[in-house]
């Protein structure tokens, strides 16, 4: 394969890097996606040679969970290995939480999304059986974030707290680009996922450059952003080739391998 | 390789507290390294620009130094005494080679509505100069009413983020003097393919965003489209040649 720029300039399809998008979704978001299906993603996952995308229903946003979880599941089925799952719950109460969580993990699932469009916080008590199955497997815990001090406050205590669950932070350097870099750099659990629909320039060079490049992980916001874009901030970066394999691959790979103790202690 | 001529970006403005601020040369090292053949280029950021005559001057010497570069500078309302007359300005403009004019309404302090801007509008129609129009600054309705009372004025429509997806399409089925650049934050999941699906290639343009965003995600959106060489040819850069090939010089 050709540079990785020159690729994304041609549309080469990557399929020899084993891409892993980390922040992915099914359904509706309320902006309005001609198809947001799971086999409209795969194909274009298909066109992009992506090998696998974790997804969670956005049912997220609000209480219908279940409905979502059960479609993202049919999807896992139909394209295993491709398709990979959040669980995402509604907070009625912690017992209800680890029910559900349970549930989706039994049916494939890989990690939990939360949402703080529904109303709550991160740190709200429904939340720590969630919080406490992810430590125990060392799930990925994947977090909606815009930037707010209070989001930051309660997701560093609840990785101190869950040391061996990954928190993932997602749309790094939307605001507060000092907060992003703060957190990850602090807590050896957490990672920051790039998606965001707007591309701020420059920013991959500089979440790269107070990092370092293993604590970045590449997600598209699929299926209402569009993933070719997202793929873009990546293959054009300023940063070294080896650099941008481990956003769109390597490091996720790393958070994958940590699901069941395997790489309990993030490095 | 797909040729490609950007219609959203610049360089030479300014926003209050960033000391970044894009020059043209920043410009022309992004365009190198994603290889963008040629742009169109307003004064970008546009936050802390107070003199946008000084400003269209800068811009003029600048792409005179660079072939790959087309100006387009700011043209505003005669009324407020510190323009010529809105023809004159156009024919200024087309006389230093603008591919276009940048309209910034709230930047300048003027009113869309036709008692304001309508002989800017219609200077520009005349010589069916493009008109380079922010679609949040402008809103969709007065892109609408422009485009309905001048149909000869080519309007390009740029920045619409994720929460006009449902309004735009309406709009540029509506008005077919109305195109639409795919640059920052224009971002919608499998969006390109289905805009070129209901409106056709040949309204769509390429456009980048910079230096608010990167170049490459908007180049990747492109490359990467589920659409045809062809089409990708006429969005890269094809549209937009024919769009300044159609001033009346």
């Amino acid at each position: 394969m050709s540079s990785l720029l020159e690729a994304g300039r041609s549309g080469e399809a990557l399929t020899s890097l084993e891409v892993i998008d980390m922040h992915g979704h099914l359904g509706c978001t309320g902006y309005p996606t001609a198809d947001d299906s799971a086999a409209g993603l795969v194909r274009t996952m298909d066109r992009l040679g992506i090998a696998t995308c974790l997804v969670a229903h956005m049912g997220c946003l609000s209480h219908r969970v279940s409905k979502g979880n059960d479609l993202v599941m049919d999807a896992i089925a139909k394209w295993p290995g491709r398709i990979m799952g959040y669980a995402t719950v509604w907070p009625a109460d912690s017992d209800a939480v680890r029910a559900e969580v349970l549930r989706c993990l039994d049916g494939g699932m890989t990690g939990i999304k939360l949402h703080d469009a529904n109303g709550f916080a991160y740190d709200d008590g429904a939340y720590e059986s969630a919080y406490r199955i992810a430590d125990e497997r060392g799930l990925p815990v994947l977090f909606h974030t815009w930037g707010k001090p209070e989001e930051f406050e309660q997701i560093a205590a609840k990785a101190k707290e869950y040391p061996r669950a990954s928190f993932i932070l997602a749309h790094a350097g939307c605001l507060n680009e000092e907060g992003y870099i703060k957190i990850a750099r602090d807590a050896e659990n957490v990672w920051l996922d790039l998606c965001l629909s707007s591309c701020h320039r420059g920013l991959v060079e500089r979440l790269v450059g107070a990092l370092g490049a293993g604590k970045i992980l590449w997600g598209s916001d699929a299926v209402f952003i569009n993933v070719p874009q997202q793929l873009g901030k990546v293959l054009g970066a300023s940063i070294a080739e080896e650099d941008k394999i481990k956003l769109l691959s390597t490091n996720a790979k790393w958070v994958l391998s940590r699901i069941g103790g395997g790489g309990a202690s993030a490095t | 390789m797909i040729d490609l001529f950007d219609v959203q970006t610049g360089f030479g403005g300014m926003t209050p507290g960033r000391r970044d601020n894009p020059a043209a040369a920043d410009w022309l090292a992004a365009m190198k390294r994603v290889s963008i053949g040629r742009a169109l280029v307003r004064t970008l950021p546009e936050a802390g620009d107070r003199d946008w005559r000084e400003s269209n001057d800068e811009l003029y010497a600048e792409c005179a130094r660079e072939p790959g570069l087309t100006p387009c500078p700011t043209l505003v309302p005669a009324a407020g005494g510190d323009a010529p007359p809105e023809a004159e300005q156009v024919e200024r403009a087309i006389a230093r080679g603008a591919g276009a004019a940048s309209l910034r309404p709230a930047k300048d302090l003027w009113s869309t509505a036709e008692w304001c801007a309508g002989a800017l509008f219609e200077a520009l129609a005349a010589r069916r100069m493009p008109a380079v129009c922010e679609a949040k600054v402008f809103g969709l309705d007065a892109i609408a009413d422009i485009a309905g009372r001048h149909p000869e004025l080519p309007v390009i429509l740029v920045g619409p983020d994720r929460s006009f997806s449902r309004t735009i399409l309406a709009l540029l089925e509506r008005f077919p003097n109305v195109h639409l650049s795919l640059g920052s934050p224009v971002t919608v999941h499998g969006g390109v393919e289905h805009l070129v699906k209901r409106i056709g290639p040949e309204r769509l343009l390429f456009g980048t965003g910079f230096p608010a965003a990167d170049p490459m995600p908007a180049v990747t959106m492109l490359t990467y489209a589920e659409i045809g060489d062809a089409d990708k040819a006429l969005i890269g850069a094809k549209n937009l040649e024919r769009l300044i090939g159609g001033i009346a010089r």
